[in-house]
């Protein structure tokens, strides 16, 4: 009866068996490559920050506050930067925002887009982005048509673009120096 | 050795997976636009024939045969993964080139059909010899693909980033139609009608 049953169960076992040992070899195999992807991920992640900050040499990350902190060569922190999004025209627009201090931008880096391609390219080709160098977070905001009392020039034809890369910097910038501080 | 030979000898030429078997035509087509993306993907499939070949020929005797195609599976899920992972860690640009292609190894025909009917049935030693056979007999094939495709396709090979060479005359007007998909099916068309019509890879 005994010798019945295990008959019987032997493929389901053999097949356990199997996905059990395939498992564990992925498993092992997973850790060791994602050491090396992790490094490579840090190198990317400090390239990119280097897009605003030229001088970083290393970058600390805090998981709550999800706030990066630069360091130069003297291991001096040097700034501070963290993602922002807000909707544009037709498209969720993710901002890298760079800050000197809590209350000054030192640039920004737009990562992510789906705008009208060709208004896109007339905001990019033009200096709306230099903008943001040296602004200071209060006067982060569209100069018209809302007449917030922003300094930000919008691009014609491209204000709801503009306005959202403008938003995303402020509101982010807003949230996050309440951290800082 | 002979009996290993034979097998090895059997995938190169009378068992060719791309011109004789006709397996394995859907990689074929979509990854040779350049010889570095045929090499890498020919890589990953002779290494995932090579394990899984060895693997179930080692336990063929105790897979019954009710479970034998979702084990077959498993094992050679396994490998492929190991091998995208891999990819993705050491070699990643040519691991986006590839994309989809790489995981995908799982379902390739060829792959499974050796499993079932080769390595599921012989020693660990021929099906050793039977998956070096395929997997060379398949980067073989891909090899000649990329080359004609890339050659006139761009003018020329460029591997990791080197340019191994340029054709004066192609260089500054590749035919762009062999890198596209219509070329790759005249490629692969034209050149399995060669083979067929001179007799170089004779069919069993």
């Amino acid at each position: 009866m005994k010798a019945d049953r295990i008959k019987k169960l032997y493929p389901l076992l053999l097949i356990t068996l199997v996905i059990v040992i395939a498992a564990s070899l992925l498993v092992i195999s997973e850790s060791i490559t994602r050491v090396v992807l992790e490094a490579r991920q840090d190198q990317e992640t400090l390239e990119l920050l280097q897009g605003i900050f030229p001088e970083a040499n290393f970058y600390t990350f805090d998981e709550d506050t999800e706030i990066y902190t630069l360091y130069n060569n003297g291991r001096k922190e040097i700034g501070y930067a963290f993602y922002g999004s807000d909707r544009g025209y037709i498209s969720n627009i993710v901002v890298l925002v760079g800050l000197e201090d809590t209350e000054t931008i030192k640039g920004i880096i737009v990562t992510s887009q789906n705008e009208t391609q060709s208004y896109w390219k007339r905001l990019e080709d033009s200096n709306f982005l230099e903008q943001f160098i040296g602004l200071k977070i209060e006067d982060c905001a569209l100069s018209h048509p809302s007449g917030l009392g922003g300094k930000v020039d919008g691009v014609s034809s491209a204000t709801y673009s503009s306005r959202g890369v403008a938003n995303a910097v402020r509101e982010a910038a807003l949230e996050k120096i309440e951290y800082l501080n | 050795m002979s009996g290993f030979t034979k097998e090895f000898a059997k995938g190169l030429m009378t068992s060719n997976p791309i011109f004789v078997l006709a397996l394995g035509l859907c990689p074929a087509l979509a990854t040779t636009t350049s010889l570095e993306n045929a090499l890498g993907l020919s890589a990953a499939v002779t290494f995932v024939l090579l394990a899984s070949n060895t693997i179930i020929s080692l336990i063929r005797n105790f897979i019954p045969s009710t479970v034998r195609i979702p084990v077959f599976i498993v094992i050679i899920a396994a490998f492929v993964t190991i091998a995208n992972m891999v990819f993705q860690a050491y070699v990643p640009a040519l691991h986006d080139a590839l994309g989809i292609y790489l995981p995908l190894i799982v379902a390739y025909c060829i792959v499974l059909g050796r499993a079932e009917a080769f390595a599921s049935r012989n020693t660990v030693t021929r099906s050793i010899a039977d998956a070096l056979g395929i997997g060379i007999g398949f980067t073989l094939a891909l090899v000649l693909i990329s080359s004609i495709r890339e050659i006139l396709g761009t003018g020329g090979i460029s591997i990791f980033g080197n340019d191994l060479f340029t054709l004066p005359g192609l260089g500054d007007n590749p035919v762009y139609i062999f890198i596209l998909p219509t070329g790759a099916f005249l490629v692969v068309g034209l050149l399995l009608a060669l083979f067929r019509w001179t007799g170089v890879m004779k069919n069993e």
